[in-house]
């Protein structure tokens, strides 16, 4: 107990402590000149990065006479080494020689390199240490000349990336195949491919103080709601991590309820889901070293949605919506209501259906409700190793897990068949509700336990305190369970069910309240009568 | 004092007057009193109940944006007002814990191995959790639970409708008047009478020119549900209806489609948890609201956890059995709901009209 405040105290003193710290911190940071000197700036920089075996110093002479000293700095692996050779290097110490017709002291003057020489798209200047250091970072070459403070800063980024590939979580039917990767410039242009519209805009910031991460924030000018934009920075600002190596962070460090098993930011990885939210009104955030991009506002009925569903035709996408909550219900409560009705409503069951289930269960050593949880911690053991598992021994989990966990503990009499019947229902199901998935295991354990010491009335009272738990929710002040509470009429049309495309004119009220008309009305097609 | 900021809107009051209304009728006989003319006696009710909402409506017109208890400390000065509100507040009380006894006795029917005490306290655990959390997440339940049980109702009606047997409705009024009347007071006292807590609510409504119309509405629906009940529990039951005490589910009994579709107790179990719950966190919001109001405490919270407390037991000590409840709420509850329902909210009503026009002359002369 004591040892407990002592260690509460010390929390609250070194919190203390350090926001005085800050408070005592110069505003801004210190920015430190560079000498015109090549030898000085060159021993500042190589004491900066100090002995990194990736960092490379190239100096060398150019000019006519050889008689101005330059060095060109980079990391090895950031950059293209094609462009360093034939952008930088080749014009400086070959092509300079060419030009004949100029004097030769012009070149001494690194913004004349600029203008004439660098054969690089990206060249800007720099003054002081600190830019340099953090374009060197990201990738630029650095060009410095003797007898000029000011340096060149050039883009000739080029790191190793995976190419956009096929997404391998969010997969479809119909629809592009093209996923998001790690590389925030493929990604922005995924997006800007899509809304190629000035109203497009995407703000950039930077996030982590060793990582240095980029992270973009995406979203419609005229649609989205400037409030939202403006708490979303206000939140992204808050972040004062160290790295942040995946937008995880981010989610998390902004989230509105973080004590709540249901996700309040959106993630994907396909650029026309992440695409059509923007549409409606909400702001993506880019995270670069990850494909994940997030959204907010997130609402519960974000789970449900696919972008196929908008792809196929209304009424298959609208059985497939329906199908998903369907789904929904199956995986949270299948497992309660079997414990329920076997253990405390055995009544409620028709007769033939009773007999051979209470016969079942009758042959089991444990009770209902540890069989429930005993296999729903089996079924989370397969998927977890299922996910992290080399394809390679991919279908031995498959042996071992099918067929020696399921029939075999049937066989031997450990878990009655039925139960194995809604475990494996309550698995495949789950598979269909992919964004609520964490929420529901959580909740289904929950639910589970409840049904075993209270029944069906426990299910009750667990269902009515997730609801509570829901209305209450808010993502970025947009209440959780829109359109339904509050209820939302123009946003029914996409809710369980999938209008027609040609029905969906406004976009979703409560996200956005601006440019609200999507499409023209009178979309719905008209073939001419033939004559 | 702004003890809630939560706004509702219009619909959301609808929902909340028709959760409110049904509530207890889901599973009980309305009207039972008035036997096969129970219809009957619910009409007369819902039209004098009719007259009371015009008394509320009055009262929350003349002071906007002010609850009950702020009304009463407006009109009868800080003293008396604050008397005049314990008597509200201890009728909340009494209906909160008669509701919460009410599940536990229902629950306990489906479960009887397990005490009463069980299902008390895990519906007031999340009453309290849903109360704290204020009244807009209670606004957004209902639009969720209302329906839903609507549906349910009109499904249940659905697969009763090959049962229902008119021939029931008959005799008709072969009974004393005396206990028709009594029956029809006791729908004006127990769903209608006690929508005076809604003035409660009415301060949180983010458009106050829509409270009339969107409580007539909830009323009507809320009514024809009423009616429908009633209608329901006499056709299908005839005599019976009288001698269950659950007539819902007596009625979900009889359901039997081609001996796969049977024993659906469990519809009449959901729709009341819904709606009676709605009904028990409205109940118990205004409630804490109003103690809070009362006691001129800033924030309303620390009080739902001891109020909580105090319902449990106030609903163990009730009654000794489910039956004194049913005979409690049929012949005794409109004698002394009534007076502090209707009687006290229309002198508040005389004596602010008084009052004004007595400002109003003071401010001509």
């Amino acid at each position: 107990m004591f040892s407990y405040l002592k260690r509460k105290l010390g929390l609250l003193s070194l919190a203390n402590k350090m926001n005085n710290d800050s408070d005592s911190e110069p505003e801004g940071p210190v920015h430190s000149e560079l000498s015109n000197k090549l030898k000085n700036n060159i021993a500042i920089i190589s004491d900066i990065v100090g002995v990194s075996e990736d960092f490379v110093i190239r100096e060398f002479k150019f000019g006519l006479h050889k008689q101005i000293d330059a060095a060109l700095l980079f990391f090895d692996g950031l950059v293209k080494s094609e462009e360093i050779n034939h952008g930088i290097i080749r014009p400086l110490m070959y092509e300079s020689h060419l030009l004949t017709t100029v004097s030769p002291s012009c070149f001494e003057d690194i913004r004349a390199l600029k203008e004439t020489l660098l054969a690089i798209g990206e060249v800007t200047e720099a003054n002081t240490i600190e830019e340099l250091m953090e374009a060197l970072f990201s990738g630029n070459a650095i060009l410095l000349l003797d007898g000029n403070a000011t340096v060149l800063m050039i883009d000739v980024r080029g790191w190793a990336s995976r190419g956009v590939e096929e997404s391998k979580t969010e997969q479809s039917v119909r629809g592009p195949h093209e996923s998001f990767t790690e590389n925030i410039r493929f990604n922005t242009a995924l997006l800007r491919r899509r809304i190629q519209d000035p109203d497009l805009l995407i703000e950039y910031l930077v996030l982590g103080k060793k990582s240095r991460t980029a992270v973009c924030i995406a979203y419609l000018k005229t649609v989205a709601h400037p409030e939202l934009v403006e708490e979303l920075k206000r939140r992204l600002n808050r972040i004062d991590i160290d790295a942040v190596l995946e937008s995880g962070y981010i989610e998390q460090l902004i989230e509105d309820d973080p004590f709540s098993p249901f996700a309040t930011v959106g993630n994907s990885e396909r650029p026309d889901r992440i695409a059509a939210r923007v549409l409606e009104g909400r702001v993506a955030i880019l995270v670069d070293t990850t494909p994940y991009v997030l959204t907010v506002p997130m609402l519960f009925l974000e789970g449900f949605q696919a972008p196929e569903d908008y792809y196929s035709r209304p009424y298959y996408s609208s059985i497939v919506r329906l199908l998903r909550f369907v789904a929904f219900f199956i995986t949270l409560l299948s497992p309660a209501l079997y414990v329920a009705l076997t253990t405390y409503h055995v009544e409620l069951i028709p007769t033939s259906l009773f007999i051979t289930m209470v016969a079942a269960e009758e042959g089991t050593p444990f009770p209902a409700v540890l069989e429930a949880i005993g296999m729903g911690l089996v079924f989370e053991i397969l998927r977890e190793g299922g996910a992290r598992l080399p394809t390679i021994i991919g279908p031995a989990l498959s042996i071992v897990g099918a067929l020696i966990i399921g029939d075999l503990a049937v066989s031997a009499g450990l878990v009655s068949a039925p139960m194995i019947i809604v475990v494996a229902l309550t698995a495949v199901s789950s598979f269909l509700v992919i964004g609520h998935t964490d929420a529901i295991t959580l909740m289904r354990l929950i639910l589970v336990l409840l049904a075993g010491v209270l029944g069906a009335f426990g299910i009750a009272i667990g269902l009515l305190g997730m609801l509570i738990h829901l209305t209450s929710l808010r993502s970025f002040g947009v209440p959780y369970l829109t359109p339904w509470a509050p209820s939302v009429k123009t946003d029914l049309k996409d809710s369980m069910i999938r209008a027609p495309l040609w029905k969906m004119i406004l976009r979703p009220r409560l996200i956005t309240e601006f440019d609200s008309q999507r499409e023209a009305f009178r979309l719905k097609p008209h073939p001419p009568e033939n004559p | 004092m702004d003890l809630e900021r939560g706004r509702i809107s219009s619909s959301q009051l609808s929902y909340l007057t028709i959760g409110f209304m049904i509530a207890s009728a889901v599973i009980i006989f309305p009207g039972s009193g008035a036997e096969n003319n129970a219809w009957l006696a619910v009409i007369i009710g819902l039209l004098e109940g009719l007259a009371f909402l015009y008394i509320y409506f009055a009262l929350a017109k003349l002071f906007p944006q002010l609850t009950l208890v702020e009304i009463n400390d407006a009109v009868f000065g800080k003293y008396l007002g604050k008397l005049i509100s314990c008597f509200y507040l201890l009728l909340a009380l009494w209906i909160t814990a008669q509701l919460l006894r009410m599940f536990g006795e229902f629950f306990n029917i489906i479960m009887p191995e397990t005490p009463i005490q069980a299902f008390l306290i895990s519906l007031l655990f999340i009453t309290v959790w849903v109360v704290r959390n204020g009244l807009e997440p209670i606004a957004r339940c209902s639009q969720i639970l209302v329906p839903l049980t609507m549906v349910l109702i009109v499904l249940d009606f659905l697969l009763i409708l090959n049962k229902i047997d008119l021939s029931n409705l008959l005799p008709f009024m072969d009974i004393a008047f005396n206990q028709f009347f009594m029956a029809s007071q006791s729908i004006a006292a127990l769903p209608c009478g006690e929508m005076v807590f809604f003035l409660m609510f009415f301060h949180a409504v983010n458009n106050q020119a829509q409270i009339k119309p969107a409580i007539l509405r909830g009323y009507m629906i809320a009514g024809l549900i009423l009616l429908f009940l009633a209608f329901r529990a006499i056709t299908v039951l005839g005599p019976l209806a009288l001698i269950t005490t659950y007539p819902s589910l007596s009625v979900a009994r009889v359901i039997n489609i081609a001996d796969i579709i049977t024993r659906l107790d469990i519809i009449v179990a959901v729709n009341f948890l819904c709606v009676g719950f709605i009904k028990g966190i409205l109940m118990m919001y205004a409630l804490v609201l109003g103690t809070a109001q009362l006691v001129n405490l800033g924030s309303y919270r620390p009080l739902v956890l001891p109020l909580a407390a105090l319902i449990f037991v106030v609903s163990l000590l009730l009654y000794d059995s489910y039956i004194y409840d049913l005979i409690d709420a049929a012949l005794l509850f409109p004698v002394y709901s009534l007076p502090i329902t209707v009687l006290l909210p229309l002198l508040t009503l005389i004596l602010a009209r008084l009052k004004n026009s007595g400002k109003e002359t003071a401010n001509a002369g």
